[in-house]
């Protein structure tokens, strides 16, 4: 435990402008070991993207992290200097993301797209930081890697592009890889192939993967734990058994009844009532409360903390509360 | 390429076909005899009658037309009613100090408005961008001739820096470098001039450009690469942001070869805009026709050349 | 940071080139210090036809005044012709011949002699039938002139040459006018010329190109640069025994926007600025060391009259029309004073001008109303303004160009001053002066009533060319054979042959004239040239009204 790659600790992040402050990521917590696969799991706008961003230091406009730490291999991030940061970013952590149309430069070739991470953090020159790319787009299943050097973005399908920036990411061979929806926008044949490149990836490498996703299928293939976000909150974390077989959070619950199921012979698929609340209406008390069918009264006014159920299992949730049996009173 | 260039200057053919054909018609309907203008009480019937048939202008409208097209293929482009000379003579003494004017003024528009636009984008609301946005609204809103007066009051006239008229230095026996020099020193002011309405608008459009690129995934990529601020903004920003002014570049040549008129008469400089506007108000219809229609290649062979630098620099795009 | 170094570097390099290019030129400018120049303004472009045949724009009139001597001149009270090229000349008893002798000394710029032979060169290339000039009207009272211009003769009949530097001329008849406007005055080179086809002389070298043209005046042309400037220098071999040899090494004739021309100089970079608006007179007479010269010109404004169309056909009509205009108001107000009224179309500065006649048209609303009224006009409707002897409305249409302010401004005074002695006005938009003049000059036009427009006339006061009824600019269509009839006696008659006689007789006329009221003479706007002290040797007199004097007598200090 104490050897984790990544530990983040009570992790806020706020958008700022000259009139108010907006809390995104409302302090956070957790760590990933070496080697581990960590899936960062929640509907769109629970705060998932922008903890990865704020482990990044890409925040966009005026968004910054307001208190707590990211620990990287013993050191903290948000006290790092920006050239300092710079050394790690591209380097030792690497990010895909979501939209793998729209992430590569159109006007440059992927060559020189390719090159220029490793260029700049392995000073490599531009021959040997070539040799390399294409040694990656080969590793990733290009076996016209060399005129896929050559190309620019548009030549190529997404999941080429996907697998371009795959490459791109493992490059510099990362122990820390974020993964930002990186099959959301690809078809289901194709983010298969994604999937499994991945894990081949992992498997060669001994990389950490940062997995930010929405789809619950994705996480049993690719996850070793969760940590389950709704508001800005971490709401539940458990490893990927205990999320499936015994969830506890209503959240989560809700999350894995929405998902299509062969075996069921339910003719409507369920969904969670209502919708995410935007970071300036966030409830009072359990921000799911007025959303979840389990919600007592105590839930509206009081803000759970996080529980421990089981063993690296905690629930953010009054019912798994040690003396839950005193709020029905109220 | 070749083929897709030859296929675009075939197809402008019909185009300078039909705005001759428009701009004939207009000049023929406008109210004014050019030969009317020689009130004088020394001009008699028989002279002007004798001026006419010289002219052509005692034909139908339909044989003045064919009669202009024709010698305008073979590169005759008239004589001018006004002053009676070959209208390529006048042209050619004065366009070449307009396209010089021009090309100064696209320069000083690039040099000043693109860093300016970058500065803007970089520090968006910030003190400094909003000074730049106001500078421009003024730029953009100043009446060349008000601008050209201010530029003569200060620069020339206080500080002394740049001549406050015309293009070269009377009767300086200048050669070489020297005139060189000498035609530039006397540039800078008007082409400032002309640039002033450019500067403003493109640096309104530089720094939206860039800020939109600033914006992209592309961006977000490259930064989550490491690469330091400024070479992001160099190497992906300003690739993707600068492309689109491409497109400008066709429409500003056309603008260049019009736009001068007012500087030209403030500065005195003598290029094709002050002849234009002299020949409006004489109806001296070959020489209007003759830089209409110069004015109208321009910008048809503008909007091909940055149609073809586009290919260039935008790797998405390919002419086959 | 590194992006604004972006910024810098392109400021710096824009700042860099501009200071590289101001040291170039700064370096140089002291060149010219040890010669004596002037730099003069003109307020618009030249066209550069720089021959006295041929040229029409006035502005190239300014080149030429500096460069060809005339074989005569006008005196300073512009009563008469004085020598010049021409040493003597003698005019018959009847006025219908001259012998004319010139001065031996003459030479052009290139050296060579001028004689008879370039005089008569010239006047047979102004009569000849391919000539595009439009002069011919100066040499067309020489005998045989017409035969020759249409092809009839191989000759004209009324020139002979003497010998190199005498000759006589024979006129069709006897014509009184002044020498000056009977034969054309300025000889063109025939060295150069000869043999040149007449027709396209407009684009010869010798029209154009300052190293080809051939002068006679103090000046010769040593640059042009199209609608920028016009450099002149000394003539070596100008003869100038009479007058002294030309002082001003250099002048440059720099084309500038009056504005910039009065700003530059107020800074002293410019000698002289000529041709100012009356509106900027106040300004630049708080200048240091600018001296301003003023005087009548010999033009003037007018209101026309369409006399033949049937609203205006009655001269009743006419004269309360020129009897309701306040003109003094046009001179006091918008010409600031800068302006001189105008009763009669012979200007105050012609010898031949009778101020006894210029109280006829004083303004008088009264009398202008009475004679509405006894044209039978009156206000039958009660809404303020009268309507024609049949009772139907009466409106008149007013027209004038664009370009000139002064006269813009005008049209709206003149209107309110007609409308209040009753008479609806219809101002109309103005247009480009080029639409309005077509229409004016239409000879089948019904749709002018009255427009707004000018003349620039000659010394000689010569009313043929214009209120002559069968002429080609009577756009008034006056016809009066009353008038017809005393101006020839004015041109012809044996009376005419002295100067008191037809002073006398042109009188005749300007009574007639005003009796019918063809037009409304309104003023004349005054030139005005201001000039620094810098400059001496400045000396206007009446011939200011012909262009400029003479630089020849010029110099700096």
């Amino acid at each position: 435990m104490s050897q984790a790659l990544l530990q983040i600790e009570n992790l806020k992040t706020v958008f700022e402008n000259t009139k108010s402050a907006v809390t995104v990521v409302d302090d956070i917590s957790f760590s990933m070991n070496k080697g581990e696969t960590l899936a960062l799991v929640g509907e769109s706008g629970c705060g998932k993207s922008m903890t990865s961003l704020s482990i990044m230091g890409l925040l966009p406009g005026t968004g910054k992290v307001a208190q707590g730490k990211i620990m990287f291999e013993g050191n903290d991030l948000t006290k790092k200097s920006v050239e300092d940061i710079s050394k790690i970013r591209g380097n030792k952590i690497a990010m895909i993301f979501q939209e793998p149309m729209t992430s590569l430069n159109p006007v440059l070739k992927i060559g020189d797209q390719m090159t220029e991470g490793l260029i700049l953090h392995h000073k490599l020159s531009k021959k040997e930081a070539e040799a390399r790319a294409i040694e990656r787009l080969k590793l990733v299943g290009f076996a016209r890697a060399t005129d896929i050097m050559n190309e620019y973005p548009h030549q190529l399908s997404g999941g080429m592009r996907q697998r371009v920036m795959i490459a791109m990411a493992m490059s510099t061979d990362p122990q820390l890889l974020i993964a930002d929806e990186p099959t959301t926008a690809l078809d289901v044949t194709i983010q298969a192939q994604v999937l499994e490149l991945m894990r081949d990836v992992k498997a060669e490498f001994e990389t950490s993967i940062l997995l930010i996703t929405h789809d619950l299928g994705v996480v049993a293939e690719m996850a070793d734990r969760v940590v389950v976000m709704y508001a800005g909150k971490v709401v539940e974390e458990a490893s990927v058994f205990d999320v499936f077989e015994k969830s506890s959070h209503p959240y989560t619950e809700g999350l894995l009844k929405s998902v299509p199921n062969l075996e069921s012979d339910q003719t409507r698929l369920y969904s969670i009532r209502g919708n995410v609340p935007t970071p300036e209406e966030f409830p009072i008390g359990c921000r799911f409360a007025p959303r979840c069918d389990k919600a007592m009264d105590h839930c509206f006014d009081h803000a759970p903390d996080l529980y421990r159920v089981g063993d690296r299992h905690q629930v953010r949730c009054f019912l798994y509360h040690p003396e839950k049996g005193t709020f029905s009173h109220e | 390429m070749v083929k897709y260039v030859t296929r675009r200057l075939l197809g402008t053919i019909p185009m300078i076909v039909l705005i001759s054909i428009i701009l004939f018609t207009l000049l023929q309907l406008a109210p004014g005899d050019p030969l009317a203008g020689k009130l004088d009480q020394h001009a008699d019937a028989n002279y002007i009658a004798k001026l006419k048939e010289d002219f052509g202008l005692d034909k139908p409208p339909v044989e003045q037309f064919f009669f202009w097209a024709k010698n305008f293929v073979q590169g005759n482009f008239g004589v001018s009613f006004d002053k009676k000379v070959l209208v390529q003579d006048l042209l050619s003494e004065r366009i070449g100090k307009t396209v010089f004017l021009g090309v100064v003024a696209l320069i000083f528009t690039y040099m000043i408005a693109i860093p300016l636009g970058i500065l803007s984008a970089n520090k968006p609301y910030s003190k400094l961008d909003y000074t730049l946005t106001s500078a421009s609204f003024i730029g953009f809103s100043m009446p060349s001739f008000f601008a050209g007066l201010l530029l003569i009051y200060l620069f020339g006239f206080q500080l002394g820096w740049f001549p406050y008229s015309g293009s070269e230095t009377e009767a300086s026996g200048y050669e070489g470098l020297e005139y060189l020099m000498d035609r530039l020193h006397h540039v800078i002011l008007p082409a400032m001039t002309l640039a002033i309405i450019n500067i403003a608008q493109y640096n309104r459009y530089v720094r939206a450009s860039v800020l939109d690129a600033k914006a992209q995934d592309y961006t977000r990529t490259a930064r989550s690469k490491g690469l330091s601020e400024s070479k992001v903004l160099r190497k992906h920003v300003l690739r993707n942001a600068l492309i689109p002014l491409v497109t400008l570049f066709g429409i500003d040549l056309g603008l260049l070869l019009s736009g001068a008129i007012i500087t030209e008469t403030i500065f005195g400089f003598p290029g094709v805009g002050q002849l234009y506007i002299q020949s409006i108000t004489t109806r001296d219809y070959p020489v209007v026709m003759a830089i209409t229609m110069m004015t109208s290649m321009a910008v048809l062979i503008g909007n091909l050349i940055a149609d073809i630098l586009y290919a260039f620099v935008d790797p998405r795009i390919k002419y086959d | 940071m590194k992006k604004s170094k972006i910024g810098i570097l392109s400021l710096a390099v824009v700042m860099g080139l501009s200071v590289f290019a101001t040291a170039c030129g700064s370096k140089s400018s002291g060149d010219g210090a040890k010669k004596k120049s002037i730099t003069a303004t003109m307020n618009s472009t030249f066209d550069g036809k720089f021959n006295p045949g041929l040229y029409d724009s006035v502005y190239d009139a300014y080149i030429l005044d500096q460069t060809f001597a005339s074989l005569w001149k006008q005196d300073e009270k512009l009563e008469t012709s004085i020598p010049d090229l021409a040493e003597s000349w003698k005019e018959s008893e009847k006025k219908d011949a001259v012998s004319i002798k010139l001065r031996k000394d003459a030479k052009w710029s290139d050296g060579k002699p001028l004689t008879v032979d370039d005089v008569i060169f010239t006047w047979k290339f102004i009569a000849d039938k391919e000539y595009s000039g439009s002069r011919f009207e100066y040499v067309e009272s020489i005998k045989g002139a017409k035969e020759y211009h249409e092809g009839k003769a191989k000759d004209i009949e009324g020139i002979k040459k003497v010998d190199d530097y005498n000759l006589e001329v024979t006129f069709e008849k006897s014509d009184a006018r002044d020498i000056s406007t009977k034969v054309f005055s300025t000889p063109m080179p025939k060295h150069i010329f000869e043999g040149k086809p007449v027709k396209t002389l407009e684009n010869d070298p010798a029209v154009k190109k300052a190293e080809n043209i051939v002068t006679s005046g103090p000046f010769t042309i040593k640059e042009i640069k199209a609608g920028e400037f016009v450099v002149l220098e000394k003539n070596k071999n100008f003869y100038g025994a009479a007058q002294g040899k030309p002082k001003l090494d250099q002048i440059v004739w720099k084309v500038l926007q009056e504005d910039v021309a009065i700003g530059a100089l107020k800074e002293g970079k410019v000698d002289m600025v000529s041709r100012i608006k009356p509106s900027s007179f106040e300004t630049i007479k708080g200048f240091k060391d600018v001296e301003l010269v003023e005087d009548t010109d010999l033009g003037y404004q007018y209101l026309g009259f369409r006399t033949d169309h049937p609203k205006l056909s009655d001269k009743k009509v006419r004269r309360a029309i020129a009897y309701a205009i306040n003109r003094e108001q046009m001179v006091t107000g918008l010409l600031k004073g800068h302006g001189t009224l105008l009763s009669t179309p012979v200007s105050p500065k012609s010898w031949a001008y009778n101020k006894d006649l210029d109280a006829d048209y004083s303004f008088d609303p009264a009398k202008a109303k009475a004679l509405l009224a006894e044209a039978g006009y009156k206000d039958t409707n009660g809404d303020g303004f009268v309507e024609d002897p049949s009772g139907k409305p009466y409106v008149l249409s007013l027209e004038f160009p664009k370009g000139n302010q002064v006269r813009e401004q005008s049209a709206k005074l003149i209107r309110e001053d007609i409308e209040k002695v009753g008479i609806k006005i219809d101002l109309k938009q103005p247009k480009d002066f080029a639409a309005l003049a077509e229409t004016v000059q239409q000879k089948a036009d019904k749709t002018m009533e009255m427009w707004l427009m000018g003349w620039t006339t000659d010394v000689d006061p010569n009313p043929k060319n214009i209120y002559g009824s069968t002429a080609e600019s009577n756009y008034y269509r006056w016809k009066s054979p009353e008038s017809d009839k005393s101006i020839g006696v004015s041109m012809y008659d044996q009376k005419a042959f002295t100067k008191e006689g037809r002073k006398a007789l042109i009188k005749d006329w300007t009574k007639i004239f005003q009796q019918d009221s063809p037009v409304v003479l309104l003023y004349s706007q005054n030139i005005i040239d201001a000039y620094n002290k810098r400059v001496t040797g400045v000396q206007y007199d009446y011939r200011g009204a012909l262009g400029h004097p003479s630089f020849v007598d010029w110099d700096v200090k």
